[in-house]
């Protein structure tokens, strides 16, 4: 009798919990590449690969977090990497053009990502655009922007800027001990952030806001203030993401974050963050985004041909929506047998 | 007494500032790239620069793509859904025409109608995964454009396939005084065809009842699903046609080109700017029309008078920006011009 309880008080919720039928799919997937390479000779299962895996997704990890609460909140931000691509921009221009430290190049950096972000909350909230477009139109701006800066030291041509910086090298490739310093940012962040949405007020506040925004405002929210916060926060954490990009490439490159549109919203979908809003959370956002960078790095290890690897992506990406799908039919049986 | 109400609901329309705005675009493109100002004589107005039958003829080229998709995106978007994918479908769907006339010696109509079995397929899988998996559609198709996009380089490793089937390549080069491609008239037809079956049928007034109010278009006996299924299924239809006349055009399959061109979003952002509600049940494909019309006006508008790419990039997003802000003060005179009135 005292068993059972313990199983229906800790266990039932844990296997019940969205993230734990990914965290199972993030398993399966270690078994199979780890079983697929060992055929083949190679070896998958090694710290190397896991050190490589964490290493791939500490950019996405910061377009992911900004996407993942502002779809919380029930909004989108399509603009989120081309302001990203843009502070990184910023930051190369102010490092090799203006010959400013590397600091101040982050700081002036991320205060116009911000204000981007601030500009996409106006448009939201103030004239009421659509999020989806309103944030579209913005991303062209912002990479607009982004050319123009990179033509400041170029004689008005648009062009990579490359840059030798100390410090800035350091970021993008430096480690404390053997850990990767962008890892262990990258872990902080997911940590703050998962604290925030899930136990403190704002979360609650956020999380209400997406489930029922009438409710929200007669319980007398704020949400044009949280909107505000949150678009800021998804272009100042994409423009962190941009930071990345440039350390690590040395460069401010005019192609940085180009494919990385959908990466942010697919991973926290795939994590469990509901796409009208409302629910989800960050542990959720981090396993999707796992499952995403071990799939694409598996089938590097196991050799299959990059050209597969993109069709097979989008079904992983499907697949694991219906491993969602089939978690949401079983609770519902549930609920109907009572 | 008739012609007044129709002239007033004219005004009245969503796309009236919008047709005004391209009107004035259109002129003032007009003027600055054909060098009056610069002392050029008046007639040059209408020889040189944006009326150039160049410059007119590459226009419409690319309007063709665009409009055969705005006609699918637009129905599926008023139908409550959104299918991300049709570039992918586009790309895919040229690529296995462009094998199949290049591997077998088949007639290229039969490939043709091959290809379109197989877009009927990608709008089955699509309504699949939308209907029966209950996958939000914005997901599902991100989804499946990933898929289609890498099937595409699967098929011929990254490479474009040249297409030399005469008649087929005829279709895409014929043009009508050297203006106007006869593939336009052909995306103009539709255009005009599916204005119609959206307002006047009641299959029209059916998808606009499943995007406005799904469940009180459910409980009216009206079946979501099915609606889904036809709407999907066209723009799968209208997207490998439009692919089919795109590489008709440049003669051969690339699928890099089309992706790369990016039509889907371009066209998505027209229908919203248009009058199309994000989120269903509003808005007609005229009005996507026209604001499509507007996206490449200026983008040409750009081009003819040679300014530097990444202000052509910034102006993009400005201008749509821009009429977003125009669309919500004419809402907001309306909502307390009714307020008064009350």
């Amino acid at each position: 009798m005292k068993k059972d309880s313990f199983y229906i008080k800790h266990i039932r919720p844990l296997i019940k919990h969205k993230v734990f039928t990914l965290i199972l799919l993030f398993i399966a997937m270690v078994i199979m590449f780890t079983l697929w390479s060992a055929i083949q000779g190679g070896r998958f299962f090694k710290i190397s690969t896991f050190k490589n895996i964490l290493n791939s997704l500490v950019i996405s990890a910061f377009l992911t977090i900004g996407a993942g609460c502002l779809l919380i909140s029930g909004n989108i931000d399509l603009a989120q990497s081309a302001i990203g691509a843009f502070g990184g921009m910023v930051l190369a221009t102010a490092v090799k053009s203006w010959g400013l430290p590397w600091y101040l190049g982050i700081v002036i950096g991320l205060v116009l990502c911000a204000a981007f972000g601030s500009l996409n909350a106006l448009l939201v909230t103030k004239f009421r655009f659509p999020a989806f477009i309103g944030t579209l139109a913005m991303a062209s701006m912002a990479r607009g922007l982004m050319y123009l800066f990179s033509s400041i030291g170029n004689k008005g041509l648009a062009a990579n800027i490359a840059f030798n910086n100390a410090p800035l090298s350091f970021i993008g490739a430096g480690s404390i001990g053997p850990i990767p310093l962008g890892i262990i940012i990258m872990l902080v962040f997911f940590i703050i952030y998962g604290i925030i949405i899930s136990k403190s007020r704002f979360g609650l506040k956020v999380t209400l806001i997406g489930g029922n925004p009438v409710a929200a405002s007669l319980a007398g929210i704020n949400s044009t203030a949280i909107t505000y916060i949150l678009f800021i926060n998804s272009a100042v954490l994409g423009g962190i993401a941009g930071v990345f990009n440039t350390a690590r490439l040395g460069q401010g490159a005019l192609l940085a974050l180009q494919t990385n549109q959908f990466t942010g919203i697919t991973a926290a979908i795939l994590g469990g963050i509901s796409f009208g809003g409302g629910a989800g959370g960050m542990g959720g956002a981090f396993i999707g985004l796992l499952i995403l960078n071990t799939f694409q790095i598996g089938m590097g290890v196991v050799g299959v041909n990059p050209f597969w690897v993109n069709v097979f992506s989008g079904v992983l990406l499907l697949v694991a929506l219906a491993f969602d799908f089939i978690a949401q039919r079983r609770s519902r049986s549930v609920l109907k047998a009572y | 007494m008739r012609k007044e109400t129709f002239v007033r609901r004219l005004l009245r329309d969503k796309a009236s500032p919008l047709l005004g705005v391209l009107i004035v675009l259109t002129i003032i493109t007009m003027i600055l790239s054909s060098g009056i100002l610069h002392g050029e004589q008046i007639s040059a107005l209408f020889t040189k620069g944006f009326m150039s039958s160049g410059n007119l003829l590459s226009v419409f080229y690319n309007l063709v793509i665009q409009c055969l998709m705005l006609c699918g995106i637009s129905m599926i978007l008023i139908g409550g859904n959104i299918d991300l994918s049709v570039a992918g479908q586009a790309a895919l769907s040229t690529m296995v025409f462009g094998w199949f006339c290049k591997n077998t010696s088949m007639a290229w109509p039969l490939a043709l109608v091959i290809t379109l079995a197989m877009a009927v397929c990608f709008g089955l899988i699509n309504t699949f995964l939308v209907n029966k998996l209950k996958f939000p559609p914005f997901i599902a198709t991100i989804g499946m454009a990933s898929v289609y996009r890498g099937l595409c380089n699967v098929i011929t490793t990254g490479n474009n396939i040249q297409i030399s089937r005469a008649t087929f390549i005829t279709i895409g080069n014929t043009s009508i005084a050297g203006i106007l491609p006869a593939t336009f008239v052909f995306a103009l037809l539709l255009i005009i065809i599916y204005q119609f079956v959206l307002s006047k049928t009641t299959f029209g007034r059916t998808i606009y009842m499943a995007g406005g109010n799904p469940n009180a278009a459910r409980l009216s006996g009206i079946k979501l699903n099915k609606v889904r299924l036809i709407l999907f299924i066209n723009n799968s239809i209208l997207a490998a046609i439009g692919g089919l006349l795109w590489s008709a055009q440049i003669k051969m399959a690339s699928p890099t080109a089309i992706i790369s061109a990016a039509p889907d979003m371009r066209v998505i952002s027209a229908a919203i700017l248009g009058g199309v509600s994000f989120i269903g049940g509003s808005g007609n494909i005229v009005g996507a029309f026209i604001a499509l019309l507007l996206l490449n006006v200026f983008d040409n508008m750009l081009k003819v008078l040679n300014v530097q790419s990444y202000w052509n990039v910034f102006a993009t997003g400005f201008l749509l920006a821009v009429a977003l802000i125009i669309d919500y003060i004419n809402v907001e005179r309306r909502r307390k011009s009714l307020l008064l009135n009350r």
